[in-house]
């Protein structure tokens, strides 16, 4: 375990942990400002919702005579549930509040999912498992061109972040006031939003669409303990990220039979339990 | 800043037939508003009589008909040259942001995405946090300050837009003296240097040391003009109804 810590542990195992590291990075970094702007459980909705379209995804890929399990084409079928399910909380939004509209798409959209999923296994076809683990995430088959997805994605997500912190903090702080200042609200929200869809993707290789959530959260709550500017919460949120995803990733190499999705949120959760225990009347 | 419209009978905001219904019930029915440039006006009215709703109404933040001119243009052509100063309780005062923080997000205009902060900028933000008697809270986290240190954050954070109508939404609620008369000398100044205000106002007490005009409201407009002409008891009564009125001043 030390030797992976130490990216020695081979070549795999090396790259799975920077892997790790840049996803956190960037799930920390737009976790802070989706719990800034009171979003956490939109996001967790968003995560389920992309469930049905991988198995869509799947089954579309299938029936075209490819692999069922070509990443590409998954992570398009769960970004298109993934914004159907946004969507309708939207709409749910207009009549009912935002933990009832949350929850009715988060348990439908998932179920629907589910079902996809027996329906695959069902036709005993693809090898299913390869598809099981995206619910909680797998590296242990980890390829360069997925690291390298997961490097492309981390950063892209880090430079819209930094591109837009300053709109971002004040639709968070003040929506009426930026608006006022001819910033929309709904477009940041938006653009908020695709980047958190951008960290589920990219994580369903990793953590799965199930624990990601936690890793956006997570790291973020924490940060906010320490923290008292925005731009300290986003940096500090990225780099807890960043450091739980590189020694999770590690540990899981290093012990059999460990899967990396759960370490890693569970050394997240770790810290925050010490930071509020050390911290807990400053939040 | 783009030099100001010239604009006839110095009127600066101009508001008629302003209504907003919320499920189908009137906040507000045909309001109006005519101020005059260099003006610092109390808006008085009951409680539910559409005051703030007024404000949001005429920033075009809430859904309205009836027409709002500012500057002799639709308003939302012109929100850069206005402030709007919200109730306290608008934001998450936990929120994890320094007081200089707050008052430079009034520049946005000025520093856009990725705009320098310039020491010209940062010494703008530490003139009015003088102005506001917080020069010394300029570091602090927002959570940690008084009610009325956070309503003069919030006039702050005004002034560095540097607009020439202001719109303040119960600026005195809820503050200590000191406060208030930091805030009163900061608004009766911004006047003295040319600058337009409107201001939602509940003590009655103080209207005629701190206003030179008032609008007298309740879902309508009962009577605007001079403090000298309009603020009297018959006009009082007709806005309250006369039972109210007394337990309003007492």
């Amino acid at each position: 375990m030390l030797a992976a810590l130490a990216l020695q542990a081979g070549y795999n195992a090396a790259l799975v942990s920077i892997g790790a590291a840049l996803l956190g990075a960037a799930a920390g970094g737009a976790g802070a400002f989706l719990t800034l702007r009171r979003r956490a459980l939109m996001s967790d909705a968003m995560a389920h919702a992309t469930l049905p379209g991988i198995a869509l995804g799947f089954l579309a890929m299938v029936a075209l005579g490819g692999d069922g399990r070509f990443l590409p084409g998954l992570m398009l079928g769960a970004a298109l549930t993934a914004a159907l399910g946004l969507w309708s909380v939207q709409m749910i939004l207009r009549r009912l509040p935002e933990d009832t509209a949350t929850g009715a798409v988060l348990s439908t959209f998932y179920g629907f999912g589910i079902v996809l999923l027996t329906v695959i296994q069902g036709l005993g076809q693809g090898r299913p498992a390869g598809l099981e683990t995206v619910l909680l995430g797998s590296t242990a088959g980890m390829l360069r061109a997925d690291a390298i997805v997961i490097a492309a994605g981390g950063a892209g997500v880090l430079a819209v972040l930094w591109l837009l912190h300053r709109p971002l903090a004040m639709v968070a702080f003040d929506p009426v006031q930026a608006r006022l200042a001819g910033l929309r609200p709904e477009t940041f929200d938006t653009v908020l939003m695709g980047v958190v869809l951008a960290v589920v993707l990219v994580g369903l290789n990793v953590t799965g669409l199930i624990l990601i959530v936690a890793l956006l959260v997570t790291p973020a709550v924490t940060a906010r303990l320490w923290a008292g500017t925005v731009g300290g919460v986003a940096r500090l949120s990225a780099l807890i990220g960043a450091g739980c995803g590189y020694v999770g990733a590690a540990i899981s190499a290093g012990v059999p039979d460990v899967p990396t999705g759960p370490v890693i949120v569970l050394l997240a959760s770790a810290l925050f339990v010490l930071s509020l225990l050390i911290r807990g009347r400053h939040g | 800043m783009v030099d100001p419209t010239p604009f006839p009978r110095s009127e600066v905001l101009s508001v008629s037939g302003l209504t907003v219904s919320y499920d189908g019930k009137l906040a507000l029915d045909g309001a109006e508003a005519h101020v005059p440039r260099g003006t610092l006006t109390a808006i008085v009215g009951p409680n539910g009589a559409g005051k703030s709703t007024f404000l949001k109404a005429v920033l075009g933040l809430e859904p309205s008909t009836g027409e709002v001119r500012a500057f002799g243009r639709p308003v939302a052509g012109v929100l850069d040259r206005i402030a709007y100063v919200p109730q306290r309780a608008a934001v998450d005062w936990s929120f994890p942001v320094r007081v200089f923080d707050v008052v430079l997000m009034g520049a946005y205009r000025r520093t856009g995405l990725l705009g320098r902060i310039t020491t010209a900028l940062r010494a703008e933000v530490a003139e009015a946090l003088d102005r506001t008697g917080m020069a010394d809270l300029a570091d602090r986290q927002i959570g940690a300050l008084s009610g009325g240190q956070q309503q003069r954050v919030f006039l702050a954070r005004a002034l560095m837009s540097r607009a020439e109508l202001f719109l303040l939404d119960e600026p005195f609620a809820g503050v200590d003296a000191a406060t208030e008369a930091a805030i009163i000398s900061v608004l009766q100044g911004l006047r003295d240097g040319g600058a337009t205000l409107l201001s939602v106002h509940h003590d009655l007490s103080t209207v005629s040391s701190y206003f030179d005009r008032v609008l007298l409201l309740n879902r309508r407009t009962v009577a605007e003009g001079t403090v000298a002409t309009t603020f009297t008891r018959e006009r009082l009564a007709t806005t309250y109804g006369a039972a109210l009125l007394q337990a309003a001043i007492v």
